[in-house]
């Protein structure tokens, strides 16, 4: 499936976890020490899965995810994305155009447009960087062909749902390892088959959406079939995430609802991250839409 | 996948494509096709006996075509008849089979060739592999799973049925239950009691009984979706050859796990011909604009979270697939298939029972909709079969995440 190793990948596995869970400030020269270039110049799409499940797992909030939509557009050097309006870091000194993409549609912004109509977004989830661009902005349609659009917007869902997975396993590590040191009635949470059950649950979707993420990667298959692959994974991403939360949540008791738990910021990060480029909703209306229309709903080969 | 290393099985491809042209037609294209063929979506034979007699008839006898032409057995030893090649090569075939209209080969595959097979070509001594696989793969002989028991359902490790030593053997007295296929099979795998001293999952033996013996009776258990697929198996003072002993006395369990996770690996993936139709997009989509729904937001919504849930069950079976016959064993991790199988089918049966309202329990003669009752009354035995919902979580739980053990 890939031209890496399986050695060479459990071990940048770890090096990404190291490198995101360190101080984002250094994250391109980390990343860069770390070799990033060849992997991603070995298997694009792997790298891809791997570093936003090491982002999703870090609970790190980065502009990794621009790098996918520019090099999927061709965008120059400089190029910022708005993913319909949001963008997911103040523009840093040297930015040149912001690209606003949508579904359908893709405009360019000079910069000296966006710098004035920016706010941070002060959503739920606070750890996030990401800023809103005021919705008079505009601009200029981008120049590009609907593929490319469609293969850029799938390329980014298939980059967050590889995120909200790495989100679901630290929230699930969380709940595994609370309910194995809590004890009740004299004995740890999770020997309860109402907590085991619940768990086991929670692993099934998290590994059932890895699977359709990794088929939704193979490359050499008609673009409408790429885009419907990648919007069944981000509604299944979507999804697994709700899923996934309300265990966890549950199974930790009032303590997560607090701030003092750490598992609000998997709760909050998961929700913003599904809203992004189409929510799990927004998605199945789409799907359902086109199922009905007699759109060929046939999986890619991924054997 | 890299097509560079397909070369050696690009001729094996065209060996499968030549042997499949000779024997049997191309499936039609056009298969799902609302109010067209048979109305079913049960995932339970309802045929009267004969008909089903007929179709496993047909089974055997495709199998024994299959084997013949060196497709039998693609992946077995060839002392046993068997091509001795890849998991990929198997996977290949599967494939290009499938193109074709062939019979259903689920009475002998699911059980026998899936999960007793690997069990006695691990666990069996040569003479009793010379004497069964062969003809396993031949389609002359059917297997079934001798295992749960009316105080032994779950809680497998509680059998009571009692093998006792005799001068040349062993004796089995006792009774199973939930036994599918025992009607259409020659030999069963039976777990029975060695040691009832000793603690319950080391006091069992696994033995190969030839279901034609004395002492054995085979009884149908009718269902209420219809048909009778599974029995009550009664075993009085039944004589069984030492030589038909699977492992070692009292090592019965290790045996038993060899056989239940290729039955969980199965299971997630297997399709009947009712149940494949439904599973299908264009049936489900054709079924809500039948059923006047097809401007219903709601039911567009929950009809394409299904799919998506299918499709996404489906890559997953694949990935599972690709690990198991690239030689990997089957873990725990099968528990996640089988899981979501039963789940999918369940939401299926609901969804169509609410856009077929009252047309599901009385039957008008309409085309696809009364039908569906079938597969709403099978539903609760997707949760149950080859390991209880409740068994597979605990063993995820467990296994997989490594959650502390329950008191015993």
């Amino acid at each position: 499936m890939t031209a890496l190793d399986a050695q060479t990948l459990a071990s940048v596995r770890v090096s990404l976890d190291e490198v995101l869970a360190g101080t984002p400030g250094d994250l391109s020269s980390a990343l860069a020490e770390l070799g990033w270039a060849d992997v991603v110049e070995a298997d694009r799409e792997t790298a891809a899965v791997l570093l936003f499940g090491a982002q999703g797992r870090a609970l790190a909030s980065t502009r990794l995810l621009d790098d996918v939509v520019t090099h999927a557009l061709g965008s120059p050097e400089g190029t910022v994305v708005a993913y319909a309006g949001i963008l997911l870091g103040r523009p840093e000194e040297g930015t040149e155009q912001v690209v606003v993409l949508d579904e359908n549609a893709a405009a360019v912004l000079p910069i000296t447009e966006v710098s004035g109509r920016l706010q941070p977004v002060r959503g739920f989830d606070r750890a996030t960087t990401w800023h809103r661009l005021d919705t008079t902005a505009s601009g200029e349609p981008l120049d590009v062909s609907a593929e490319t659009l469609a293969l850029a917007v799938a390329a980014a869902r298939r980059a967050l749902t590889a995120e909200i997975v790495g989100v679901c396993e630290t929230a699930l590590a969380m709940a595994v390892s609370h309910t194995t040191v809590r004890h009740q009635y004299g004995r740890p949470l999770a020997s309860f088959q109402a907590v085991r059950h619940a768990l086991a649950e929670a692993h099934a979707a998290i590994e059932n959406t890895r699977a359709t993420l990794e088929a939704a990667g193979v490359a050499d298959a008609p673009v409408a079939t790429v885009a419907r692959a990648a919007r069944v994974a981000k509604h299944r991403a979507g999804t697994t995430q709700a899923l996934v939360m309300r265990h966890v949540v549950q199974v930790h008791g009032a303590m997560g609802l607090t701030l003092e738990s750490d598992v609000h910021r998997a709760v909050t990060r998961a929700a913003a991250l599904d809203v992004l480029l189409g929510s799990s909703r927004e998605l199945s209306t789409r799907l359902g839409l086109d199922l009905l229309s007699g759109a060929p709903a046939e999986p890619i080969a991924a054997i | 996948m890299t097509t560079t290393e397909a070369d050696p099985l690009a001729a094996f491809a065209d060996e499968a494509r030549a042997f499949l042209d000779a024997h049997a037609e191309r499936r039609s294209t056009d298969a799902v096709i609302w109010g067209k063929g048979e109305d079913h979506t049960g995932y339970f034979s309802e045929d009267p006996p004969e008909v089903e007699q007929a179709l496993v008839d047909q089974a055997r006898a495709w199998q024994r075509t299959r084997y013949e032409n060196g497709f039998g057995w693609i992946t077995g030893p060839e002392a046993y008849g068997g091509r001795e090649l890849s998991g990929v090569h198997d996977l290949v075939y599967d494939q290009i089979e499938a193109e074709y209209d062939v019979p259903d080969t689920g009475v002998l595959s699911l059980i026998g060739l899936g999960m007793i097979g690997p069990t006695i070509l691990s666990h069996g001594r040569d003479e009793i592999k010379e004497l069964y696989l062969p003809a396993m793969f031949r389609g002359e002989v059917i297997a079934c799973q001798l295992f749960s028991e009316p105080g032994a359902g779950s809680d497998l490790a509680g059998v009571q049925t009692r093998a006792s030593r005799t001068e040349d053997g062993w004796v089995l007295r006792g009774q199973k239950v939930w036994t599918s296929v025992a009607q259409h099979a020659q030999i069963g795998m039976a777990l029975c009691r060695t040691d009832p001293d000793a603690p319950k999952h080391k006091g069992i033996t696994a033995f190969l009984v030839d279901l034609s013996l004395p002492g054995v009776e085979v009884r149908p258990l009718r269902q209420m979706s219809g048909g009778a697929e599974f029995n009550e198996v009664f075993l009085t003072d039944v004589h069984v050859p030492d030589d038909h002993r699977l492992g070692e006395v009292n090592g019965g369990w290790r045996v038993a796990l060899t056989t239940l996770m290729n039955e969980r690996a199965s299971v997630g993936n297997e399709a009947s011909t009712g149940v494949a139709r439904v599973l299908s997009d264009g049936f489900l989509a054709a079924l809500l604009h039948e059923s006047g729904h097809g401007e219903d937001a709601a039911a567009r919504r929950r009809l394409a979270e299904i799919t998506a849930d299918l499709t996404a069950a489906e890559y997953l079976n694949r990935a599972t697939i690709r690990r198991l016959r690239s030689g990997a064993q089957p873990g725990p991790e099968a528990s996640v298939s089988k899981l979501l199988w039963a789940q999918n089918l369940t939401r299926i049966a609901h969804l169509a029972a609410e856009l077929v309202g009252p047309r599901l329990t009385a039957d008008t003669g309409e085309w696809g909709t009364f039908s569906w009752n079938e597969l709403l009354l099978s539903a609760p035995a997707f949760r149950i079969l080859g390991g209880t919902e409740e068994i597979m979580k605990n063993i995820l739980g467990e296994r997989v995440l490594g959650l502390p053990k329950e008191p015993s």
